[in-house]
């Protein structure tokens, strides 16, 4: 750009939020010889562009530049250590400050209005990140939980159901019902048994995290009626019952699915609902 | 009232409120409902009671439902971006009117800022070059958000570390522009204008005597810190000496304004942020005493 012209508002904007979020900082960018994209309309020199910012005696342009950009990372990778707090944990704060957080956002900046919903693609941007994965292989499993736990702190709310009140329901109508399962629950069907480090809550050592075995692990993530979030683990037919009945199966098929897995399903049904249904899990059934 | 966008509804007919308000910060949730404090009303941050992607339940709403059966609610947002480039987002205009219905706020604020372009958010407060651009700019966005969530908008002015060259008016004649031909109204935070003020080598009264009478509707008060070479805009202080200086020559020019203490990290005990309140709510009556006086006076 010459240092004259007056850029308009969307050029500025677009200069403006490519050199503040550059992951090692504005002064680095603006030293950049060749890192504006390359589609940029008015010139192509980064430093250029510092025309347009006043001049100010005490504070040069590129530090006052940086309090945004330096702002930028802190704020939302400190939301991010928030959501994922047992994986900060884990991989220690430097790594997750400075690399994974700041990494991530690079490669899913945000494009939505409220920064809680930053974090989504955690757990599959760890699969690619094989540097840190390599020294904790369970990382994705406890990204996924901490997740789950994240979306299940916000979803709506539901009235509260009480399934004694279903007594009467001919065992015929059973069969083609559907249930409705309350917005908050995520089931998590898990290759490592992360919800033992989780419910650690840091009091772990290194060497009980290098000793960490594969292990099945279906964990079923909820928010009681008093707005805690829970976490616990399903046997596996509940599992594949709640499974089915979150995904809209009717009652019978969803139990011939869990029967499959384990012949004594049909026998626990009853006593699962009813803890479900008083554990907020359950909200309604919908009899055709 | 009008504007030609079809907004009729004034947030201050009836009786306006008044007093000093606080911010509702979730560490003070169990205080406000064990305590019910003397408090006028609560400013809350819009986008923390929105929800997020998996919906719009949980604690923090609950909590607002709660406190809101006892206290009147003010909305304030970080994210409308009306100074983006990009169009308004109606996806978030409709959540946010949405969370107005059923919270019924007395007012909706915002920043007269940018958040983000071509469709990623920076989630920051960023300022806009003061140009006749950027008025029709904010006006036209101004007005669809008002169109939307019908009825008037507050923005409010930024703490700022950049200023641009091709500037071609100063803040207070660009907000001030802005709100008479979006026929918005402002939140003035005289924190921030000190803040840009020291940043930026102006005079902070020149600003609050700028800015038109009419259009002011709520004052925010914060504390800052100093770097030194500037200062940033941090909310975890307690409000500084000339901040609470700037305060009364905003409420001696504005009158007794709704006014408010923003208090974000290191959040104090209730009482602190109470005993905070209480401090403005004594200037405002000195300086309006002292108006009142000199009305006599000159009687």
């Amino acid at each position: 750009m010459p240092a004259t012209a007056k850029p308009s508002l969307p050029e500025l904007q677009r200069w403006m939020r490519w050199v503040l979020t550059r992951p090692d900082g504005v002064e680095d960018a603006l030293g950049s010889p060749k890192s504006l994209p390359e589609n940029w309309s008015r010139g192509s020199e980064p430093r250029r562009w510092l025309s347009v910012i006043g001049e100010t005696p005490e504070v040069s342009k590129a530090t006052r530049l940086s309090i945004y950009g330096d702002g930028y990372f802190l704020r939302i990778v400190d939301v991010l250590g928030s959501v994922f707090e047992s994986m900060k944990e884990v991989v220690g704060e430097h790594e997750f400050l400075h690399h994974i957080g700041r990494e991530y956002l690079v490669k899913h900046p945000s494009t939505h209005r409220c920064i809680d919903n930053i974090g989504s693609e955690m757990a599959d941007f760890l699969k690619d990140h094989h540097q840190t994965t390599h020294h904790h292989p369970y990382l994705a499993d406890l990204a996924r939980l901490e997740w789950a736990y994240h979306e299940s702190f916000f979803a709506d709310e539901r009235p509260a159901f009480d399934f004694a009140a279903l007594a009467g329901q001919p065992l015929g109508k059973w069969a083609r019902a559907t249930m409705d399962i309350d917005p908050s629950v995520r089931l998590l069907d898990l290759k490592w048994p992360v919800d033992e480090l989780w419910r650690a809550d840091g009091k772990w050592t290194r060497r009980r995290l290098k000793a960490m075995k594969q292990s099945p692990t279906k964990i079923i993530v909820y928010r009681r009626p008093d707005a805690l979030v829970r976490v616990g683990r399903l046997d596996p037919a509940a599992f594949t019952l709640l499974s089915a009945l979150k995904a809209g199966k009717t009652f019978g098929e969803a139990l011939k699915t869990a029967a499959r897995r384990n012949a004594a399903a049909p026998g626990m049904v009853m006593v699962w609902f009813r803890e479900w249904s008083g554990l907020g899990i359950l909200r309604g059934v919908d009899f055709r | 009232m009008s504007n030609g966008c079809g907004v009729n509804r004034d947030p201050f007919a009836g009786s306006p409120p008044a007093g000093v308000g606080l911010g509702l910060r979730s560490v003070h949730y169990s205080h406000i409902l064990k305590h019910r404090p003397d408090v006028p009303w609560f400013e809350i941050i819009s986008e923390n009671y929105m929800g997020t992607a998996a919906g719009t339940g949980g604690r923090a709403r609950r909590m607002l439902d709660t406190i809101r059966r006892d206290y009147p609610i003010v909305m304030h947002g970080v994210s409308m971006s009306v100074g983006s480039a990009d169009p308004v987002d109606l996806a978030y205009l409709k959540r946010l009117k949405a969370l107005a219905s059923q919270i019924e706020p007395l007012w909706i604020s915002d920043h007269f800022c940018w958040t983000g372009v071509n469709g990623e958010n920076l989630h920051d407060l960023l300022p806009l070059p003061y140009t006749e651009e950027t008025v029709r700019h904010l006006v036209d966005q101004i007005q669809r958000v008002q169109d939307v969530l019908g009825r008037r908008l507050l923005l409010e002015n930024l703490s700022s570390y950049v200023a641009f060259e091709h500037s071609e008016m100063t803040e207070w004649e660009c907000l001030a522009d802005v709100s008479r031909r979006a026929d918005s109204l402002l939140l003035l935070d005289v924190n921030n204008i000190h803040v840009s003020a020291v940043n930026h080598s102006f005079d902070g009264l020149d600003y609050i005597n700028g800015i038109p009478k009419d259009r002011v509707r709520q004052i925010h008060l914060a504390g800052y810190s100093d770097m030194g070479t500037h200062l940033i805009d941090t909310h975890d202080h307690a409000v500084s000496d000339p901040v609470w200086k700037l305060y009364e020559a905003a409420i001696a020019r504005f009158g007794a304004v709704p006014s408010m203490i923003e208090w974000d990290d290191n959040i104090p005990t209730f009482d602190v942020l109470h005993a905070e309140a209480r401090k403005a709510e004594r200037i405002q009556k000195k300086v309006l005493a002292r108006a009142g006086d000199r009305k006599t006076v000159a009687a």
